[in-house]
């Protein structure tokens, strides 16, 4: 059980990070997206499918917060998080879906089987303690960070506006969502170096990705799904400025490592 | 340790890491045809740079392909800096004290 000086202060930054959204960060679907510039969409089939492979991760999104949320009894500042992040990324399948059907890239016909075949299936949470689930949100929402990043790029060069701005926003949500998983992390850190320290070192060498591997016609999407993941780019991209923002060096980390087994 | 452990070390940072023998290393050799994912290079190159007591750049990581790519990397990386031990302390009573962010080698070790 997380002790109560540490709930309350993931509740101190849950507030900073609810204040920062609702006075910059805010955003709808119907109204900040460009949809008046959908002449200029290019009929790109690779622009469209990764919009549809990324709106089909989002779309776990049930399967995501309940695990979350079983996680988190009697933690306010978290479990709160939880269902604010739920909302900002219900959004973002809402508006990769909307690009989807305004743009005539895919019809309501092919959103609905699409829809129906990704949640036939169920995603299971990878690791069973709220600290590594921390750990692995960090982790997961700055790789998405950088997924997004990737996609945005590739849609201005293609001269699609729309795209490139529902990439901008999403972006820019998952990058607020790394940071409040970070703060959280710092907190643990302070409490109890060692183990979180070994938790971060448990997540490092067994972090997926998740619900790619569940989504319908795998090997298509694998290439769109990892653009901008070259070799080494995790390392580069997400994990050393995530152990920077923590104040951590690989040092820190593997000396912790070296005290837990291999998990593989 | 010098630049000429740097084969040997890497062998045996392998084998820490994968829990498997690579055999013979050669320069040409794709390090993920060894079956040698990123999270798992970067420890095996932090279990070197242990070892051989240097300190590799955080821009150079991202940038190895091959064996021969890790070879050069260590071989072009600058000693670890070593915190200095406060004068009037006592020697340790066993071996050296380990540089900051060193893992005691029994650490390292313990699998």
């Amino acid at each position: 059980m997380t002790s109560i000086a540490l709930r309350e202060a993931f509740h101190r930054e849950f507030m900073t990070f609810f204040e920062r959204a609702e006075r910059t960060r805010r955003w709808n679907v119907f109204d900040d997206i460009p949809w008046d510039r959908l002449d200029e969409v290019p009929a790109r089939d690779e622009l469209a499918l990764a919009a549809e492979t990324f709106c089909g991760i989002e779309m776990f999104l049930p399967d995501y917060l309940q695990a979350h949320l079983s996680l988190l009894a009697g933690d306010y500042g978290q479990a709160w998080f939880s269902a604010n992040w739920g909302y900002e990324e219900a959004k973002h399948a809402l508006a990769l879906r909307e690009y989807l059907l305004r743009s005539g890239r895919r019809t309501e016909t092919q959103m609905r089987e699409f829809g129906d075949a990704v949640t036939a299936r169920h995603w299971e949470p990878p690791y069973r303690t709220p600290r590594q689930m921390v750990v692995y949100s960090a982790l997961q929402e700055l790789t998405t960070f950088v997924s997004y990043r990737e996609q945005r790029e590739l849609a201005r060069r293609a001269h699609d506006p729309v795209l490139a701005e529902v990439y901008r926003l999403i972006g820019r949500d998952e990058m607020a969502h790394c940071r409040f998983y970070q703060r959280i992390l710092g907190l643990h850190l302070d409490e109890d170096r060692t183990g979180t320290l070994k938790d971060l070192a448990h997540v490092v060498r067994t972090f997926r990705m998740p619900a790619h591997e569940l989504l319908p016609d795998r090997e298509d999407r694998e290439s769109v799904r990892t653009t901008g993941f070259g070799n080494g780019a995790f390392i580069t991209e997400v994990l050393l400025p995530s152990l920077g923002a923590l104040g951590l060096t690989r040092h820190d980390l593997y000396s912790a490592a070296a005290t837990v087994p291999a998990a593989r | 340790m010098t630049p000429t452990d740097i084969p040997h070390v890497l062998h045996r940072a392998y084998q820490q890491v994968t829990q498997r023998d690579p055999g013979t290393l050669h320069r040409d050799t794709d390090i993920r045809a060894l079956g040698v994912d990123s999270v798992q290079l970067l420890e095996i190159i932090v279990i070197a740079e242990t070892e051989l007591g240097l300190r590799v750049p955080d821009a150079a990581l991202g940038g190895v392909e091959t064996i021969g790519d890790l070879y050069d990397m260590l071989g072009r990386a600058a000693p670890q800096a070593r915190t200095p031990l406060p004068a009037p302390a006592p020697a340790p009573a066993q071996g050296q004290a380990p540089a900051q962010g060193q893992a005691p080698a029994a650490a390292r070790t313990a699998r």
